[in-house]
């Protein structure tokens, strides 16, 4: 760099690919709240609205049914309806939507290999959706533990922190496989509701051992298994089958899914390409 | 001079279509000028050299390296793509500075780079406004703001003029000059001829992804020697003139306009500009101005692309 360069630039210091990468991921957070911002919201809010309704509709239940409706909620809702749509929703398009706006492009020639960029988009994304899922089944636990009548925190109705820790699982693990998707498809949000269709809604809905293929089977195993059932349900046979899986299987099986997961689409985004010089010769 | 980019037999296609067939060329130091109509290849070579595309065939190295997955040295090169493309909700001065921490500059540092790089493209007064807010040309400031703010060793100019008025065209291409200069190296593309004209002389030409042609303008016009020199003339008896050189047996043809213009078609320039001095002497015949109107880029784009 000559003398001249000097005065017209100054000295760049020194560069870190973890600066970098940190940058990416904490950018990636304020992006993540400006694009389906509303939906994700909706989304979020539908658990407390339900309660809201049944509060409403409902002015005499007991304690004891709204302990029944926060449990049913936080096991069959939350984790089959609330986080996957969540996940869905950013994680699909985690790189496609940069590299269709051609913004790409900045970040792939960066101080930052492809991978560390796909990393740092996902933490970054994975921190407001952990946020958002949190934040959901706690206005979800308001609604039903305050007011008149609220419902017991026993047995059935899964402790607040438990049920966060959970959630906030459920958001890691669906994020990886939706990223993948992402990753994997040209059309990725179509394959994504296909995805949300057949694993998490009809698959965890047949008692029998294709549950296993959804990733909320695992993350209701260890809700119940942690918070046991409420006494208007019959018990854990009743609701996952006689054979349901132990916390500590959940934890790996889900743990080895979203390395799994993001492995792939580590590998993916090293060596696809994504330019719209591509589009425009094409 | 030093190589920046070397390309041997590079190729870059999409299913059936072919982005850049074959290309062997070196880029050196100082501004070159990536020349060639839409869709002639230009971008594709770019995004090959900044590591967005892998070849389909044959290499490219930058500064001595792969571009592809090489963080190490994209990061010593500045990037201005061709594409209007920004994070909505930014202003101009946040999108230099995540750009340039995101290359890994401290906060500071970054902040640093990015108020030089924000003056030396004279968008200081509007750094604050959302980029939504700006004109075309100043978006096209901004993003050559971004590529600058990292100091690099190489700057890659997708069509950076395009959109901008006459006098933001005028500050751009002095700012280039100022950083080849200075001893950056730097690409340039445009299918505009003059844009290209004013910053160099030194150029690559494509055409439906092949490379046509490869150096100094005057170069490539003397190499066509298939292809006949225009020479003006103008000279108040230049019909006097016309036939006295319709003899000569360099001149290929010759054409009169407006009583005191001719234009003279040769094969041979060189006997041409030895020879008509003792004809204008021998005859009494003033010429006013000797020039050769296709000696410039856009007369050689014409003959090398049969698109003048």
């Amino acid at each position: 760099m000559s003398t001249e360069q000097t005065v017209l630039l100054p000295e760049a210091g020194p560069i870190s690919p973890t600066r970098a990468w940190l940058a990416v991921a904490a950018f990636s957070v304020r992006q993540t709240m400006r694009k389906r911002a509303i939906l994700a919201f909706a989304v979020m809010a539908v658990p407390a609205l339900l309660g809201v309704i049944v509060r409403v509709a409902g002015a005499r239940l007991s304690p004891d049914h709204m302990s029944a409706f926060y449990w049913g909620t936080t096991v069959f809702v939350m984790p089959t309806a609330v986080v996957p749509l969540i996940a869905m929703l950013f994680c699909t398009t985690l790189i496609l939507n940069e590299a269709a706006e051609g913004t790409l492009v900045y970040l792939f020639t960066r101080r930052l290999s492809r991978r560390g960029v796909l990393l740092a988009k996902f933490a970054g994304t994975l921190f407001t959706l952990v946020g958002l899922a949190c934040v959901a089944q706690l206005l979800l636990f308001l609604v039903a533990a305050t007011g008149a009548r609220p419902m017991r925190v026993t047995s059935g109705a899964p402790e607040l922190w438990g049920a966060l820790a959970v959630m906030a699982l459920g958001a890691v693990v669906l994020s990886a496989i939706f990223t993948m998707l992402g990753m994997l498809f040209a059309r990725p949000l179509r394959i994504g509701v296909g995805y949300l269709i057949l694993c998490e809604w009809v698959f965890a809905s047949i008692p029998l051992n294709v549950q296993q293929f959804s990733v909320n089977y695992y993350l209701r195993c260890i809700l119940v298994r942690i918070a046991g059932t409420p006494k208007t349900w019959k018990g854990l046979r009743d609701v996952l089958g006689e054979d349901a899986a132990t916390v500590s299987t959940s934890l790996l099986t889900l743990a080895v899914v979203a390395l799994a997961a993001l492995l792939v689409s580590a590998f993916f985004v090293g060596c696809k390409e994504f330019t719209k010089a591509r589009e425009e010769q094409r | 001079m030093n190589h920046v980019i070397e390309m041997n037999e590079l190729s870059k296609w999409y299913g059936e279509v072919i982005g850049l067939n074959n290309v062997t060329a070196c880029i050196r130091d100082g501004i070159t000028g990536l020349l060639g109509h839409n869709g002639a290849g230009k971008t594709t070579l770019l995004s090959l050299a900044t590591g967005q595309l892998r070849p389909s065939r044959g290499e490219i190295t930058v500064l001595g390296e792969r571009p592809w997955n090489n963080p190490r040295l994209l990061s010593r090169t500045g990037y201005c793509p061709e594409a209007d493309a920004f994070w909505r909700g930014l202003t101009g001065r946040q999108f230099v500075t995540f750009l340039a921490r995101a290359n890994g500059m401290t906060r500071r540092g970054a902040l640093r780079a990015a108020d030089a790089a924000i003056d030396l493209v004279r968008m200081g007064e509007d750094q604050h406004r959302r980029i939504a807010e700006y004109s075309r040309g100043m978006r096209q400031r901004i993003k050559v703001a971004q590529a600058l703010a990292r100091r690099p060793e190489l700057l890659v100019l997708d069509e950076p003029l395009a959109g901008m008025d006459p006098v933001g065209r005028a500050e751009l291409i002095a700012l280039f000059k100022r950083f080849a200069e200075s001893g950056t190296a730097v690409i340039v593309s445009s299918h505009i001829l003059h844009e290209v004209e004013a910053m160099t002389d030194n150029i690559l030409l494509l055409d439906h992804g092949q490379l046509v042609a490869e150096g100094e303008v005057h170069e490539i016009r003397d190499s066509l020697e298939e292809q006949s020199h225009q020479v003006l003339l103008r000279a108040r008896e230049s019909r006097r003139l016309a036939t006295l050189l319709a003899g000569q047996d360099y001149v290929a043809a010759l054409e009169v306009q407006d009583g005191q213009t001719l234009i003279l078609h040769t094969h041979d320039p060189d006997r041409l500009y030895r020879e008509l001095p003792g004809i204008l002497a021998d005859n009494n015949i003033a010429c006013s101005e000797i020039s050769s109107p296709d000696d410039s880029l856009e007369a050689v784009f014409g003959y090398l692309t049969g698109r003048p």
